[in-house]
């Protein structure tokens, strides 16, 4: 007879059903995991044998074969323990055979039968969810799985889901893990002068732009952009469970908790391929699937390794990361907004260097660290100007996060409402409109038309940036509440254009 | 090892196997078969008790202790193999019960200890 029980495969932030069947035979006693176990699935047999052990329980000697189907999907992480040894529990009869019926599994064990918490907890949730399965998991990530609405059982250890079945110890279904209060936000009011800086920044945050500073060291650049989600609106109930489930498969829920703030992710610019788009032993998400729905921020943008940032341009069109391996690919969302920030040059640009004996070469070398194509997908290009000693001296500003907050949630709200009945895909943003809607969403009126197909032939726009500026107009315009686009919401949109600092940046030699 | 010792090593253990087997006789095994030479290896004894199939190893040395780590993996690979030719010829009934693999350790004053289930295979030994 074969005994069996599911678990789930994780395929990006997809949990695919494994089915895990159980046979005992006669003649050479042997316990084997087949279907295409890693290493640490085939380990799983040392950590059952001894689970078993330690609650005076002997696997019989027999011929033990474990498949996972289906059988020719790679199967990796410890989280099939908890199966493999639940279906081992029914085949030597040590729980009544219907008691594993409608029931899925996710867990480690550890040698004294207890259970260790692993990723993805909560995919494998939704996933047992959407099969009408109780998810059985351990008792730590209880929290984390019951976000997904299904029934959950959450065991302490083996022995407590035997003393479950036979009625002893009745469980009660874990509860929710806590939307976490997260501290305050630095206000927008604390950046003094910069005026045109927030503007782009309330523009970026409206329509969730990709967004470049540049400007001499100590401007406000990472200042301004730290300031930037406390101006994002809070994160809607699907958008914070895709994020949950990245984090989940990424192991970042501490004790079940979500937070309703949008990811901000500011890696570092040593930071490795793997590390930004995903990868490693075990292809995890990177840095641009964890800020899905909200923020990468690079600051020291021309400092990041060439290829790790040409390696952000699919992503950033395509909204997900893939990772290629040699057998399969795997998919994670990565919707984010990118928020960049640079000095103009080595030395730093501003008045250091009016004094640097490089230019126009130090200039352009630098900013030829970054690609055209990259550029391309950058909608505002924002130069912050050094903040002067009468900036200083300003009173602060009457405007704060709130106020800005708003607005932005404002023009926000005016672009969900257009989007809504409509195929789209991605954020309800104006970035992420489709080229098919572009056209009927972005109405724009003679005098506009006219400036800004004057403009794509002068600057030589691509028809990428053709369609970015006029989004960039689109949420200008929704800023100012206005149905159609017109000249001066292009003109400033315009404006926000990379320009090849040969031309616009350069110092009279 | 000259010819004597050999005679008197082969006398002592063949004591030690029909004590042994008496002893299992008395515990409700029915021993099958004693002293089966394979292509393989040997067999010291090959019981059944209760729809299983029992391979035992019989084992003397001055002490206990010593008898118990008298039998190296490689030595038990040998009797795992052993026993599947063995038990492969004697008809698939017996060839497809549980098995077990059991040890009996005897000091040479016939103190004796069996432990059950001493070794199992950690990959399939079969003959293809």
């Amino acid at each position: 007879m074969v005994s069996r029980t599911t678990t789930f495969a994780f395929d990006g932030i997809e949990a695919r059903p494994v089915d895990v069947q159980v046979q005992m035979l006669g003649g050479q006693p042997h316990f084997s995991i087949v279907g295409l176990p890693d290493k640490t699935v085939a380990e799983s047999r040392e950590r059952v044998r001894a689970a078993f052990a330690s609650i005076g329980l002997a696997l019989p000697p027999k011929r033990i074969i474990v498949n996972l189907a289906p059988a020719d999907l790679p199967k990796e992480g410890s989280h099939y323990d908890l199966a493999i040894a639940l279906a081992l529990l029914v085949a030597i009869d040590a729980v009544p055979p219907d008691a594993l019926e409608g029931m899925a599994a996710v867990g480690e064990l550890s040698l004294d039968s207890h259970l260790q918490p692993t990723f993805g907890a909560l995919p494998a949730a939704i996933a047992a969810e959407a099969m009408d399965l109780t998810l059985i998991c351990p008792a730590v990530s209880g929290a984390e799985a019951s976000w997904a609405g299904g029934n959950i059982l959450a065991i302490e250890s083996l022995m407590a889901f035997i003393n479950h079945v036979a009625g002893r110890v009745v469980l009660h279904p874990p509860e929710k893990g806590k939307i976490r209060q997260s501290p305050p936000l630095p206000d927008l009011r604390d950046v003094k002068g910069q005026e045109g800086a927030k503007r782009a920044l309330e523009i970026a945050a409206a329509g969730g732009h990709n967004l470049i500073f540049s400007g001499p060291p100590g401007s406000g650049k990472s200042m301004l952009a730290s300031r930037l989600p406390g101006l994002l609106p809070e994160l809607s109930p699907l958008e914070l469970l895709e994020i949950s489930q990245i984090q989940s498969i990424a192991g970042l829920l501490e004790r079940g908790e979500l937070s309703r703030r949008r990811p901000f992710r500011a890696p570092h610019h040593s930071a490795s391929m793997p590390a930004l788009v995903g990868g490693g032993a075990k292809a995890r998400p990177g840095e641009v699937s964890l800020a899905h729905h909200g923020v990468l921020f690079l600051d020291e943008l021309p400092e990041f390794n060439t290829q790790v940032l040409e390696a952000l341009r699919q992503p950033l069109e395509s909204g997900e990361a893939v990772i290629s391996r040699a057998n399969r690919h795997v998919r994670y969302p990565a919707r984010f907004q990118l928020i960049g920030a640079m000095n103009p040059c080595r030395c730093g640009g501003g008045p250091a260097a009016l004094n640097c004996r490089k230019q126009p070469r130090c200039l352009q070398d630098y900013q030829g660290r970054l690609s055209g194509p990259f550029l391309d997908r950058v909608d505002i290009f924002c130069d912050v100007p050094p903040v002067t000693v009468a900036d200083l001296a300003l009173p602060p500003p009457s405007e704060g996060t709130k106020e800005v907050a708003a607005r932005v949630l404002k023009a926000r709200k005016i672009q969900a409402r257009r989007l809504e009945g409509t195929e789209h895909q991605g954020r309800p943003v104006n970035t992420d409109l489709q080229p098919a809607h572009i056209e009927a969403m972005c109405p724009v009126d003679p005098q506009g038309r006219k400036l800004l197909n004057d403009a794509a032939t002068q600057f030589s726009l691509s028809a990428r940036a053709y369609y970015r500026v006029l989004k960039l107009a689109r949420t200008i315009a929704d800023l100012d509440g206005e149905t159609s686009i017109a000249r001066p919401h292009l003109a400033e949109a315009l404006t926000y254009r990379w320009r090849d600092p040969a031309n616009t940046h350069a110092v009279p030699a | 090892m000259n010819r004597q010792r050999r005679q008197r090593a082969e006398k002592a253990g063949r004591a030690a196997e029909f004590v042994a087997a008496n002893w299992l006789r008395l515990k409700g095994y029915s021993v099958l078969a004693q002293r089966q030479k394979t292509g393989s290896g040997e067999l010291d004894l090959i019981c059944r008790k209760s729809g299983m199939v029992v391979i035992v190893e019989v084992k003397q040395r001055q002490t206990l202790e010593d008898a118990q780590l008298a039998v190296p993996d490689h030595a038990w690979r040998r009797i795992g193999r052993a026993a599947d030719l063995w038990l492969g010829k004697r008809g698939v009934a017996l060839y497809d019960m549980p098995r077990r693999y059991d040890l009996v350790i005897l000091t040479r004053r016939f103190k004796l200890r069996h432990i059950p289930d001493a070794w199992r295979p950690e990959y399939p030994l079969t003959h293809g």
